[in-house]
């Protein structure tokens, strides 16, 4: 079994075809331990995009399995991110997860 | 299967949009101050357009933005509502219905015109401004910011309506001062997920010189579905709190909880539910419900149909045969089958209040066009039938209400004179007595004059001068094609044409149709309509070599027949049963089956209502699941059979018309009473 992937987004990250990435998703996480996404910073994102990535990061944690981000979000994605109030109230490991923020020690 | 058109989706909620404004506005009518109705209404026509521009029906959302402007002025205290208005936005719905149909269509005077009469409606100044100002909450909005504490969460189906949460969000940030949280506590596992689901919900402190009412606009278009709490925040209350950060390993362990907002929770208004109450995926689902093509509904029947049939072959080959486990599986494929046909019909029936509903509008119609005051009053509203029965019942209806309308209610002038209230009534109701729903019309008009029918008959030919006919027989006549008391013709009844056309649509729904009448009292039509179309119980019978299914519900009892009481019931038509005469057909003398009686016959009592039949049979077989198949047109004279069904042999087995065989047994008994 490999050990990682990247899993390269394509840039419509909305509703309309979120299906594609959510099988991908899965797909990947029942296969390989590590699993990074690359995410075109001109791709369009909806709140459902940021649903499946935090169904997914709740299951990496659960079976030990590395979910991360190959950049910080930025573009649509961090504009999603700051328009849907999710990094309002954002945790040391959202942040560290979407924003690559290291936690102070 | 192919995906929906977007327009036929659209057309489906457009529909259900302007049944609820014409609902709304005919309820409106009779409380013009109710503030609730006049919001519904607001809230209709502002979702209509909404709804039309997303899905490209720009000339519809174009005419209907100009109506919610026009009905924004009512709901903002600017204007009143008016009877004037609600016949004016009455008649821009049926306008907004014909523009939902045909969403080019050329009728650009139509609509000025209606656009200059809403503006006529709504353009004077409140009539009581006080009181006005003192009801409507818009008029005192408040001049300080308020701190808003608004937590919502949005149906599952949000993203598939195509309604973006986002552009929610961004609204409440236009009105002020905003903090939105987001909620993920609500987020299922990523294996049970649906990912055009929409699981988040948020809590969001707004501050603002908004009002309230402001506030919910933002939700306008999702308000009934979803889940909202507004509270107004005095400053005693713990601002919500932001998480505060924790380290990766705290949020593994913390796993279950991922995306828990650490948000203190308070006690929400007595009309608002909690945020706990929002993000429990059980109650969001209570409110859930699927939107299913009616035809998808129809397909589904005829395979329950099909299996019915096939597994009556079953269980006759399990019959046959001495294998244990194959009778055990038919008996357990039987009543699988017959709690997947119960399944099957529940999700078929519909109240008949959706039918009833659509007559008030007529009524309100009627008013105006025959200058008559009307009432129209309902009972019965939650007896439940067939889809299908219900849709083909709506037209038959309009036009038995048409009739009493214009022909059976008098003007306000006669009823006055004859000493009646001035408001003439019709009333619908409905009941279920066995497998049958009866439907009735009733006004409490001048009545049938029986003598211009006579007239009318006589010189059409369908009677004899002079003839001597019974009373229902002679009402009956009315329903006869071109048949036509009424000494003018007006728009609304009187050409002749609806009566026949209601008797031949009731038939063709295996349904008949009743006429009382009292002269100056008022008449009373009553269609006898079967609960469903699709399958039903029957009790499968024998006569001569060939199988009959008679309707269950009719069934009231069965009793075997020695062959001495067949003897001594030779030449007469009655059996005394418990003390009383009941007409009896000997099925094997009408069918001419040519066959020897068995030695020990059976008659089955049927009924329907108070009248009753028996009917002699050679042999009761037993309960059968029937699946309904229409006869061919070439037998549309046959009025003793109301169907057919296949047998799990392959055979056909005629279904009896248990209407027919009553009132045939009747009209025996009738001419026998008659000899006596």
């Amino acid at each position: 079994m490999e050990n990682s992937i990247v899993i390269r987004m394509h840039s419509n990250l909305c509703v309309s075809d979120i299906r594609t990435s959510y099988s991908t998703l899965v797909e990947a996480m029942d296969k390989f331990p590590s699993i990074r996404l690359a995410v075109p910073a001109d791709a369009i994102v909806d709140i459902s995009f940021l649903q499946i990535i935090e169904a997914a990061r709740q299951r990496a944690a659960e079976q030990g399995k590395s979910l991360s981000l190959l950049e910080p979000a930025n573009g649509e994605l961090r504009r999603a991110l700051d328009r849907s109030g999710l990094m309002t109230a954002a945790t040391a490991a959202d942040r560290s997860f979407w924003l690559h923020e290291e936690t102070a020690q | 299967m192919s995906t929906p058109d977007p327009a036929d989706i659209f057309r489906i909620e457009a529909a259900e949009l302007l049944e609820q404004m014409e609902q709304g506005l005919l309820d409106l009518e009779h409380c013009l101050d109710d503030r609730t109705l006049v919001d519904a209404v607001f809230r209709a026509l502002h979702t209509l357009k909404g709804s039309g521009a997303m899905f490209g029906f720009d000339r519809l959302a174009a005419f209907t933005h100009h109506c919610e402007t026009a009905f924004d002025r009512v709901r903002k205290g600017l204007a009143d509502a008016t009877p004037e208005l609600v016949s004016a936005v009455l008649d821009a719905r049926d306008h907004m219905r014909a523009l939902v149909e045909n969403p080019g269509g050329d009728d650009a005077d139509e609509e000025r015109y209606l656009l200059e009469r809403l503006q006529a409606a709504v353009s004077g100044a409140p009539t009581s401004p006080v009181e006005t100002s003192i009801e409507l909450p818009i008029a005192k909005l408040p001049d300080a910011p308020t701190t808003w504490r608004i937590r919502f969460g949005l149906p599952e189906n949000t993203f598939v309506n195509g309604t973006n949460p986002l552009s929610f969000l961004d609204e409440l940030r236009e009105m002020g001062d905003c903090r939105v949280v987001l909620d993920r506590s609500a987020l299922p596992p990523l294996e049970k997920l649906d990912p055009t689901a929409l699981y988040f919900t948020w809590d969001v402190t707004l501050t603002t010189s908004k009002s309230r009412a402001d506030i919910e606009d933002v939700f306008l278009f999702v308000m009934d579905d979803m889940t909202l709490a507004i509270e107004e925040l005095t400053g005693d209350e713990p601002l919500v709190e932001v998480a505060s950060p924790v380290t990766t390993e705290e949020a593994t362990q913390a796993a279950p909880a991922l995306g828990e907002v650490p948000v203190e929770r308070q006690t929400a208004d007595a009309t608002s539910r909690s945020v706990a109450e929002v993000a429990d995926p059980k109650l969001r689902r209570k409110v859930e419900s699927v939107r299913v093509p009616a035809e998808r509904l129809d397909e589904l029947m005829d395979r329950v149909g099909e299996l019915v049939i096939v597994q009556s072959r079953l269980q006759q080959i399990a019959a046959s045969g001495a294998d244990i486990s194959l009778r055990t599986v038919s008996e357990e494929m039987e009543r699988l089958c017959s709690e997947l046909r119960v399944t099957m019909m529940v999700l078929r029936m519909v109240p008949v209040a959706t039918l009833f509903d659509r007559y008030r509008r007529l009524v309100h119609d009627l008013q105006r066009d025959t200058g008559k005051k009307i009432e129209l009053s309902t009972n019965g509203e939650s007896t439940e039938m067939d889809k299908t029965v219900i849709e083909r019942l709506a037209d038959p209806l309009v036009h038995l209400v048409r009739n009493s309308a214009d022909h059976g209610l008098e003007s306000t002038e006669e009823r006055i004179a004859a000493g009646k209230p001035e408001t003439g009534s019709i009333r619908l109701s409905a009941r279920q007595t066995g497998g049958e729903v009866i439907i009735s019309v009733t006004d409490d008009g001048r009545g049938i004059d029986r003598t211009k029918v006579r007239a009318k008959a006589e010189t059409a030919g369908l009677i004899q001068p002079g003839a001597t006919i019974p009373d229902q027989e002679l009402l009956q006549l009315i329903f006869q094609p071109g048949f036509s008391t009424a000494s003018s013709v007006t728009n609304l009844s009187g050409r002749g044409v609806g009566m026949d056309v209601v008797k031949k649509a009731i038939e063709s729904l295996h349904g008949s149709i009743d006429v009382t009448s009292r002269p100056g009292e008022g008449s009373t039509v009553s269609l006898r309509i079967p609960l469903t179309l699709a399958i039903i119980d029957g009790l499968l019978v024998r006569v001569g070599e060939g199988h009959y299914v008679i309707p269950l519900p009719a069934v009231e009892e069965c009793i075997e027949i020695s062959q001495e009481e067949d003897l001594r019931s030779r030449g007469r038509a009655f059996l005394s049963l418990r003390d009383a005469l009941v007409p009896f057909i000997r099925l094997r003398e009408l069918f001419a089956t040519g066959t020897k009686p068995d030695p020990y016959q059976k008659m089955v009592v049927v009924s329907t209502g108070e009248d009753r039949v028996g009917l002699i049979v050679d042999q009761i077989i037993g309960h059968h699941q029937t699946v309904i198949k229409s006869m061919s047109k070439l037998h549309d004279d046959v009025t003793t059979f109301s169907g057919a069904t296949i047998l799990g042999d392959g055979s056909v087995a005629l279904i009896l018309d248990v209407a027919n065989l009553v009132s045939l047994g009747q009209e025996q008994e009738a001419q026998l009473r008659a000899i006596a």
